[in-house]
């Protein structure tokens, strides 16, 4: 990988961050403005909640720091390096070693058993085998599903996958993970667990997270809260 | 490689429409096959019964011999022209003849023949002129000179003709002297007057020698190899071994050139089969490029996920040509046992025309399959190119797919 994403972990002060990002769509003749000068940095070790109503524009901030998505104007930094800078297959790349992905749907791949949906990322990332069974057995016993390795997704409750997506964006051990909304369809109690794993992987492990949501307690549990409105930052502290 | 472990898995995951895909490739591959087969089978028989019938797979004359023919363009030395035929690869057999036109009369009665001068024995052996005899026997197999002929069924008719008949012969011998003799009908060919050899009078080779004062010179020798494939270069092996020792006023033609006329027929008829062929391309190519295209879009969601998890663009393209691959190989496979026994059958036992139907002047009544290499490596290169070649346009598609885009989908 080139230079900058060596640097990625030494010299940060921050992780990613926007400078007036805005973003707008499209919607048949009208344009919205789901993001309107959206100015925040993310720091590593950071444990943090976006919320807001719906339409808030929380789900493209996430797409936006990610790189999955670029912004109408304005600037996303990932480490010091503006995204825009970035090539298709940097993006890529960058993505597959420093971001990890929780999404609301769990998004596993059908086909693949939980072990080798957790060992995806290493596998494109040219890891060899031995590391990639050792890691994937350690995150297996982090989330707490080790007999479960060899099912498949279609086999597993929804806060199974849930836990199986967060193995999965661990595993890789990502500079941060993002998370959409990674609790809204599942149940209160389930939700809780997982965000107490989650925190607890922050806490043991130092992980910086990112994450959408609308759940009051989730938002308590957070060190850091972003609200959203309208596109726009309403309270950050 | 996990990708290709995805891939493959892909294949089973959709067992209904994976098993839909490869029927098509499949039932396209084995069509294709088949109608190779049969073709081959077809024109081979045709190619084989016309060679076989007189004029063999190669010939030798005097050069421009067949542009104008001529009882003065003639061979001399058969001996040591054997000698050089009995050194191609696969050669079968050969027979020596002699040509000329000639004057038939009887009682009040006259008409042109062609007298063909043969060599019993060699020619039974090379070609099927035996089988032609509708009435009385083949020319005996004798070292004296015999005047007996076979006549064809037009000069039967034109002359009323029968078994035991005397005609005579009035024609012009190679020394410019007319020679008339008295002859002999010993039997008399199949056909009608619309025969290609409705006026055609066989006769031993030394009598039409003697008859047209050619001494031991002769026109044509024609020869059979072991398959008329072989004729191209069992005729480039022979003329190069001709010139070797020094003949160099010789030339040996194989059949598609003795025969253009024939040969341009069959061409055009394999051309006619060519465009049946295309057809069955294109009914296989539909139907793959139609699960293709269901797959993807089905997929989106997928593929955006493996996009935003950091898959190159690339990789995910050869993800789903190599789906595409694995579903082809897995029909190329099952469809070359299907094709091989299907065609081995169609070869022993054929299958009839529902009317018989007229080839190059040859009327079929059954065609039969020819078991070769190319009837399976045509399909199979074709099956696997076509499916990889469909699969590239919506493996693009998928892979220029904006992975937010995809993910909102669901
Ligand atoms: N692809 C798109 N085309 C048009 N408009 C869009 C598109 N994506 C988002 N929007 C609009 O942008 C605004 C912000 O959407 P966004 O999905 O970011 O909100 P959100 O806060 O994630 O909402 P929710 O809580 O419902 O997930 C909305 O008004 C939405 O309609
Ligand atoms: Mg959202």
């Amino acid at each position: 990988m080139s230079q900058h994403l060596q640097n990625f972990e030494t010299n940060s002060k921050y992780i990613l961050k926007t400078e007036d990002v805005i973003k707008t769509y499209m919607s048949g003749e009208i344009e919205v403005i789901a993001l309107n000068k959206i100015n925040i940095s993310i720091k590593k070790g950071e444990f943090t909640a976006i919320a807001g109503p719906s339409g808030s524009g929380k789900s493209t901030l996430l797409n936006l720091l990610s790189g999955l998505d670029k912004p109408s104007s304005g600037t996303v930094f990932i480490n010091e390096l503006p995204i825009s800078d970035m090539s298709g297959n940097q993006l890529s790349d960058f993505r597959r070693d420093h971001i990890g992905f929780i999404f609301q749907s769990y998004n596993l791949i059908p086909v693949l058993t939980v072990r080798e949906n957790i060992e995806y990322i290493m596998l494109i990332q040219g890891i060899p085998e031995a590391e990639r069974t050792e890691r994937v057995n350690d995150v297996l016993k982090d989330v707490g599903l080790t007999t479960m390795g060899n099912r498949r997704p279609a086999q597993l409750s929804g806060g199974q996958q849930q836990r199986v997506a967060i193995a999965r964006a661990v595993v890789s051990r990502p500079a941060i993970i993002l998370a959409d909304e990674p609790t809204a369809n599942l149940d209160s109690v389930t939700a809780n667990n997982l965000i107490d794993m989650m925190k607890s992987l922050n806490e043991t492990k130092g992980i910086t997270f990112l994450f959408s949501t609308h759940d009051q307690r989730i938002m308590d549990h957070s060190k850091r809260l972003i609200i959203l409105k309208d596109g726009v930052i309403d309270s950050d502290k | 490689m996990l990708i290709l472990k995805i891939a493959f898995r892909n294949i089973f995951r959709q067992r209904r429409r994976s098993t839909f895909t490869i029927l098509t490739m499949v039932g396209g591959f084995v069509l294709f096959s088949l109608a190779l087969s049969i073709s081959e089978g077809t024109y081979g028989t045709v190619i084989e019964k016309f060679t076989k019938s007189y004029t063999g797979h190669l010939q030798i004359h005097k050069k421009g011999y067949l542009d104008k023919p001529s009882l003065y363009k003639s061979l001399d030395d058969y001996d040591s022209l054997s000698r050089e035929i009995e050194k191609i690869p696969g050669v079968k057999s050969w027979t020596p003849r002699v040509y000329s036109g000639a004057l038939a009369s009887k009682d009040k009665k006259t008409g042109m023949v062609r007298i063909i001068g043969i060599n019993p024995d060699s020619e039974a052996k090379t070609t099927s002129v035996k089988n032609k005899i509708k009435s009385g026997e083949f020319l005996k197999i004798s070292s004296d000179l015999t005047n007996d002929v076979l006549v064809g069924a037009g000069l039967a008719e034109t002359l009323k003709l029968k078994l035991g008949d005397e005609l005579v012969l009035v024609g012009q011998g190679a020394d410019g002297s007319i020679s008339n003799d008295l002859f002999k009908v010993r039997g008399i060919l199949k056909g009608d007057v619309y025969s290609k050899d409705r006026n055609y009078c066989y006769m031993d080779l030394k009598m039409a020698q003697k008859f047209l004062s050619l001494d031991k010179n002769f026109q044509e020798i024609s020869i059979t190899v072991d398959d008329y494939k072989n004729a191209d270069l069992a005729a480039k092996i022979l003329n190069a071994n001709l010139i070797k020792s020094n003949i160099t006023d010789l030339e040996v033609l194989p059949w598609p050139q003795v025969e253009k006329q024939f040969y341009n027929t069959m061409v055009f008829e394999k051309r006619g089969m060519r465009i049946c062929l295309i057809v069955i391309v294109i009914i296989v190519a539909i139907g793959v490029l139609n699960t293709v295209l269901m797959t993807i879009l089905e997929r989106t969601t997928e593929y955006g996920v493996l996009r935003a998890l950091g898959t190159r663009p690339m990789t995910l393209f050869w993800m789903i040509v190599l789906e595409s691959a694995g579903l082809a190989i897995i029909s190329i496979i099952i469809g070359f046992i299907l094709s091989l026994i299907l065609n081995y059958w169609v070869s022993i036992h054929g299958i009839d025309y529902p009317s018989p139907i007229d080839i190059g002047g040859f009327t079929i009544t059954t065609m039969y399959g020819l078991v070769y290499v190319g009837a399976f490596t045509g399909p199979a290169i074709v099956t696997f190119f076509t499916a990889l070649f469909v699969s590239v346009a919506p493996a693009f598609r998928a892979m220029k797919i904006s992975p937010v885009e995809a993910m909102r989908m669901n």
